[in-house]
């Protein structure tokens, strides 16, 4: 596969990689490479396989066929936990237990690093407080996550996945029912975490937020990576159509100089005319 | 940070952070008054010694008959009480983390009826050997109902606990129709072990409870740490590096052979299992599943106690006490908590 990046710059890539469940097809055939220090970003309409794609390069559903490597070290050759450590993965909607608090949560991203051997250590101690600290949770450690908002929760569970210190991390829709202001603030960190020299893999539907946080985007539909590459160059209005199926015009984000997409208006009214007589609808308007 | 660090290493196996100071404190007193329900058992009952002579029977003094109360009816008794409550409280606390869900516990699960059923069917066949064979019999024929009719999908716990619930019915209506088939006074002793008795327990009975609570509780406590991953749901919990199926297969069978090991020496005692990891969730959070054990053993020896201060032409099998104290117990719980979570209900219910 030609890629854009060096071998020394490859965080995480996929190779051929295919995933069934039962006789459904998720992921069909896939090449892909995830650049090393960068923040890529995941792009594709509902159901293309974008989750089940992140779950695949972390191994928590293994790929049918092909393979995933870390680097250079097949990931199959790492065991559970040593991957843990290498790769975290925030999932989309995590299950939280019942009446735990903050601290314990967080401290749950320590598993990888104990063993039978290696127990709660001072070292376990620093990590957990320092996730607490930069996602600014201290004061709230002793308080249930359950009492928290739906905000401060998101960042408990981005707390747990950065007391693993991983050097990648895969997050899954980690802007979804957030309001703006937390939106943006789950961005910018992720962003400032980039700047430290992490590699970030983020599945986001806002596809103006990705092209401005973005620095590589992988754009998907129907369990296939369609185009990837950097957001200045990738993007244009027939990619939007045939990953997006919309119509779109591409302009320049006055504040950061980025692209960005503004959807075209429909004409609403030529669908009422035409539906006026749809007796299959008993006269509400067509979907499409 | 407001933990201290204790110096024995086997307490941080068990736990992922070290445990607080109050963890400790709660867990030592917790044992202190086990011990000194174990003590108060001995005393109280028709059958009860004085403690006068409780003290002289533990040291060998004692008239004959005290002797024998003591060391060959109450303290057997009494010990096979606490182990099967323990075996109990683990097995449900086990099995409540297993499936994430608080139905969770081998008496929904069916595998104390795949156990009496087996013993039942057994006793009326092959009356000659071991009780011990048909039990064990009858729940390795639900374990293999869970892998052979689930699947891979038996993990899932909507699906175990269904599955479960269809199990108990089948071998409860086994137990019923095994009654249909014996002389009146057989099926009147089957029925006073099928809701759970400890009356008439030997010393063989708390060896085998013994053994089996001494060969499971390492490797439990060893599976602790996992079962609290596994809480974050069966992805995160693989993404963290811990190997889910795993885990849940070892989880299912160590708790299986505990409450295998409750039913051989108490009978299919019920709601103990249930209730006890509910109490134990009381509070702090650390080492649910030891305390859990020592909530069973509390309920079981307690429930136990009590049918001894009944009149002795009233024998009560211990099993019908749990069910009757323990059910009422919980639907007290549920309905508190639930009101306390629902205020809209309350207000509009107040006015």
């Amino acid at each position: 596969m030609m890629s854009l990046y060096t071998d020394d710059d490859i965080a995480l890539s996929g190779h051929d990689l295919a995933l069934k469940y039962g006789q459904r097809t998720i992921i069909n055939a896939m090449d892909l490479t995830i650049p090393k220090g960068k923040l890529s970003v995941i792009l594709g309409p509902n159901g293309c396989g974008k989750s089940t794609l992140l779950k695949c390069l972390s191994h928590v559903l293994p790929p049918t066929r092909g393979h995933v490597m870390l680097g250079e070290t097949p990931l199959v050759t790492l065991n559970n936990k040593a991957r843990a450590r290498e790769l975290a993965l925030l999932i989309q909607k995590p299950e939280l237990p019942e009446g735990i608090d903050v601290q314990e949560l967080v401290s749950r991203g320590r598993y990888p690093h104990q063993s039978l051997w290696r127990q709660w250590s001072e070292q376990d101690e620093k990590a957990v407080n320092q996730a607490l600290n930069a996602t600014g949770l201290t004061h709230l450690a002793q308080r249930p996550v359950a009492e928290l908002s739906g905000g401060q929760q998101q960042r408990v569970w981005l707390a747990m996945v950065l007391a693993q210190q991983t050097e990648v991390l895969l997050l899954d829709e980690p802007t979804s029912f957030l309001d703006i202001r937390a939106q943006l603030a789950v961005l910018d960190f992720c962003q400032a975490l980039v700047a430290q020299g992490r590699t970030l893999v983020l599945v986001l539907h806002d596809i103006n937020q990705a092209l401005r946080y973005g620095e590589h985007l992988l754009l998907m539909r129907d369990g296939k990576l369609i185009a990837h590459g950097s957001p200045q160059t990738l993007l244009n209005e027939a990619l939007l159509e045939q990953v997006f199926g919309i119509n779109a015009s591409i302009i320049t984000d006055p504040e950061a100089l980025c692209p960005m997409i503004i959807p075209r208006v429909r004409m609403a009214s030529s669908y009422h005319r035409s539906d006026e007589h749809n007796e299959v609808n008993g006269g509400l308007p067509s979907w499409e | 940070m407001n933990y201290t660090r204790f110096p024995i290493w086997q307490w941080r196996l068990i736990t992922l952070r070290a445990p607080t100071s109050r963890t400790i404190k709660g867990a030592l007193f917790a044992i202190i008054l086990l011990i000194a329900a174990l003590l108060l058992s001995l005393l109280l009952g028709h059958q009860g010694l004085s403690p006068m002579s409780l003290v002289k029977a533990l040291f060998g003094r004692a008239s004959d008959y005290e002797h024998w109360l003591l060391w060959q009816s109450r303290l057997p008794r009494a010990l096979c009480a606490v182990g099967a409550g323990m075996a109990l409280g683990l097995s449900g606390a086990v099995f409540q983390s297993l499936t994430r869900n608080p139905l969770g516990s081998p008496d929904i699960l069916g595998i104390n009826a795949g156990a009496s059923a087996g013993a039942v069917l057994w006793l009326l066949w092959l009356p000659a050997l071991p009780l011990l064979f048909g039990a064990l019999l009858g729940v390795v024929a639900v374990l293999s109902l869970f892998f052979v009719g689930l699947g891979r999908q038996w993990q899932f716990s909507r699906n175990l606990i269904l599955m479960g619930i269809a199990i108990n019915a089948f071998a409860i209506a086994l137990v019923q129709f095994a009654l249909t088939l014996v002389q009146r006074e057989q099926a009147q002793q089957m029925l006073g072990y099928l809701s759970g008795s400890l009356a008439h327990r030997t010393w063989y009975d708390v060896l085998l409870i013994s053994s089996v609570l001494l060969l499971v509780l390492p490797s439990i406590l060893l599976l602790s740490r996992r079962l609290a991953i596994l809480s974050l749901g069966r992805e995160l919990a693989q993404a963290l590096g811990n190997p889910v199926r795993q885990t849940q297969t070892v989880a299912l069978l160590l708790a299986t052979l505990l409450a295998l090991g409750a039913v051989l020496c108490a009978g299919p005692v019920a709601f103990v299992a249930l209730v006890a990891p509910h109490l134990a969730r009381f509070g702090h959070r650390q080492l649910a599943l030891l305390r859990s054990a020592l909530i069973g053993a509390l309920l079981l020896l307690g429930a136990d106690t009590l049918t001894l201060l009944l009149p002795s032409n009233q024998r009560l099998p211990v099993g019908v006490l749990t069910a009757l104290i323990g059910g009422l117990y919980l639907a007290l719980l549920l309905t508190r908590e639930l009101w306390a979570q629902a205020p809209l209900i309350k207000n509009r219910t107040g006015k």
